[in-house]
């Protein structure tokens, strides 16, 4: 083996280094600490308001009486927005945080692991619940609620590009997620 | 105000944080500069850092010496860091094996170049061009730590930091002091 040189000593050249920051004081420390929590609190309503506002989106549908498909469809949506809603309230909330004191490579690897589920998972808890409720939300428009001021054709001829853009964004969303997967899986693969 | 009620062993929390601030300040510090080339993120992961570690004395339970603690979490919280950075800007990180296998990863970096007789400027480019595991070990060791303690640190056993330190110091010699690819 080489072995350190005599004339170059690297850990009393790294270690030489000047500081360029004060170090915090344990007031900051608290001011933020108190900020994070405030952080986390104001995503979380985020969040929930986002699910409102689908909800208030679709709850007129619901009261669409000439469609009880597109009644349905309404009502599917909005439980899926819940659950969605659920599902991102759990898995935030059990992230393992940085600060559980992990050896690296524990924590590195199930850090990958954890966003390699997640993104092949999106499938099933992001977007399949959406599915029944707008596979009924269409139907019902195709058989069920037609627009007056549009022939019959022009209308269905809508509701096809309607679900054609979709299916083509939720694809395109899954699709992505399971490249990004796959990538952290090579990772995964190399430690 | 700041929140200091809703932490119950905040006097405990408090000591362990002091203490581990003075010891490992300087390397914290160091640690934040080998994972991130810009001042003001590396000023804000410096701060996450210390926040994390104050966090985390909340739940430490002396299985392993304050020391250890510290350097996990700080780590932890710097790879978290990288990763998020590397998905704006993706860099091929390498391994210790591919470092000493193939040319200077640092020469195309403008900052390096303009820096390239300084020692301390491209031992901090060799070091971020690692992938984190290897990074951690070469920093580990940077610091001073016995393979003993790395391994701790790590998570690997003491006879993979071995070898890994034994390639270190090869790279390291070849780079710094036997006329590498760099010293051109």
């Amino acid at each position: 083996m080489s072995g350190d040189p005599s004339d170059f000593d690297p850990q009393t050249l790294w270690q030489s280094q000047a500081q360029e920051h004060e170090p915090m004081s344990l007031a900051e420390i608290h001011q933020k600490a108190l900020k994070l929590e405030r952080g986390v609190r104001w995503r979380n309503i985020r969040e929930y308001v986002a699910s409102v506002i689908v909800v208030a989106f679709f709850t007129p549908v619901l009261l669409h009486r000439e469609s009880w498909m597109m009644q349905a469809g309404a009502a599917l949506i909005i439980l899926a927005t819940a659950f969605v809603a659920w599902q991102m309230h759990r898995r935030t909330a059990t992230n393992p945080i940085p600060e559980a004191g992990q050896a690296l490579r524990d924590h590195h690897r199930q850090t990958l692991i954890r966003q390699r589920d997640a993104l092949r998972s999106v499938g099933w808890w992001y977007m399949a619940p959406f599915a029944p409720g707008m596979v009924l939300l269409m139907m019902g428009r195709w058989f069920q609620s037609h627009v007056s001021s549009r022939s019959l054709a022009m209308d269905h001829l809508a509701i096809l590009l309607a679900s054609g853009f979709v299916v083509l964004v939720f694809g395109g969303i899954w699709w992505l997620n399971q490249l990004g997967a796959k990538r952290l899986q090579q990772q995964i693969d190399e430690l | 105000m700041d929140g200091a009620d809703q932490f119950p062993s905040r006097t405990m929390q408090d000591e362990h944080y002091a203490r581990a601030a003075a010891d490992l300040g300087p390397a914290l510090e160091r640690l934040a500069r080998a994972y991130e080339a810009d001042p003001d993120q590396r000023r804000d992961l410096l701060q996450d850092i210390h926040l994390a570690i104050w966090r985390s004395f909340a739940r430490y339970d002396g299985r392993c010496s304050e020391r250890t603690w510290v350097y996990r979490v700080a780590h932890n919280v710097a790879i978290s860091h990288g990763q998020k950075r590397r998905r704006s800007r993706p860099d091929k990180l390498l391994t210790l094996d591919e470092l000493a296998a193939r040319g200077d990863p640092t020469q195309p970096d403008p900052e390096v170049q303009t820096a390239d007789r300084h020692a301390l400027a491209r031992l901090t480019a060799l070091i971020r061009a690692l992938v984190p595991p290897d990074r951690q070990i070469v920093m580990l060791y940077l610091e001073g730590l016995e393979a003993k303690a790395i391994a701790e640190v790590s998570g690997l056993s003491p006879g993979a930091i071995a070898t890994k330190l034994h390639r270190l110091k090869a790279v390291l010699a070849n780079r710094f002091n036997q006329g590498g690819p760099d010293e051109r």
